[in-house]
């Protein structure tokens, strides 16, 4: 029977944050601990096996599933992991000394591109929010509607706050 | 046939220049990966991502096109505008390495 130990840990990444995570994944595998896969919620699953040198990729391509691009990935030895919070597919490859370091893009303008599908949706849900927010009279005064205002409000800030940084990451890669 | 306007597809990012040269005969996507690492002497790779990329755009502009497809692994070849679009591009670096050589050699 196989029976492996399974080993969780609970970690919330933000979308600007990916380079951390795939840090922090590369740095568990190094331990032994390798990733099968997370949920909404943050909690990380891992695997006990042999510590490895495993580089892992976040991108955001929705065409991940085109089955061609799944068979070129596979063909350049990277294996498909899990799909992260936020939206992330991750991909892992083994690292081998003396070889350069396994990526996905060799190319500025595709890593830009990579945050500009990653921005879209925060850019969005913050000006739909800020749109809403211009009528906070109608939205009533009861304790329920207040706090629900209250949270429109945060996760607008957290879009605002989220697109800028991604923004960032866009312009230092002009 | 009329007039090609090179400025639409000059210059060619080095991924781009790369994916066209190899498909000088018809590859799938990881026999160019590895058809570059070797030609260039392993100073150019690519990720499969760019990769990907690159076959997106160059088919929209009609410079590759899809021959066969597989087990899943779609094989392009240069279609004729292709191939003289890079022709174009190799005749215009030879007048950059030309003129750079010129110059820097007489100083």
């Amino acid at each position: 029977m196989n029976t492996k130990t399974l080993v969780r840990k609970y970690k919330l990444w933000l979308v600007w944050q990916d380079e951390q995570c795939e840090a922090w994944l590369q740095r568990m595998a190094s331990q032994g601990l390798h990733l099968r896969s997370v949920n909404e919620f943050g909690m990380h699953v891992f695997e006990q096996g042999e510590p490895a040198d495993v580089a892992y990729r976040l991108e955001t391509r929705g065409d991940s599933f085109d089955p061609a691009y799944q068979r070129l990935l596979s063909d350049a030895g990277w294996e498909y992991v899990a799909v992260l919070s936020g939206g992330w597919h991750c991909w892992r490859h083994t690292i081998t000394a003396g070889q350069p370091m396994p990526e996905l893009f060799t190319d500025n303008a595709d890593k830009r591109r990579k945050y500009w599908r990653a921005l879209v949706p925060f850019a969005l849900m913050a000006v739909l929010v800020l749109f809403n927010a211009r009528d906070w009279r109608l939205w009533g005064t009861s304790p329920t509607q207040v706090a629900v205002g209250v949270l429109c409000m945060a996760t607008g800030a957290l879009c605002v706050y989220g697109a800028f940084k991604l923004g960032r990451r866009i312009a230092a890669l002009s | 046939m009329g007039d090609i306007h090179y400025s639409k597809y000059l210059p060619l990012s080095e991924a781009t220049f790369y994916v066209m040269l190899a498909l000088n005969e018809p590859l799938h996507g990881y026999a160019i990966m590895q058809k570059v690492e070797t030609m260039s002497g392993g100073s150019v790779t690519l990720g499969p991502g760019t990769l990907y990329g690159v076959f997106g755009t160059l088919e929209k502009q009609a410079l590759i096109v899809k021959v066969a497809e597989e087990e899943r692994r779609k094989v392009y070849a240069l279609t004729e505008l292709g191939r003289k679009v890079l022709a174009e591009q190799v005749r215009r670096l030879e007048v950059m390495v030309g003129n750079a050589r010129a110059l820097l050699s007489a100083s």
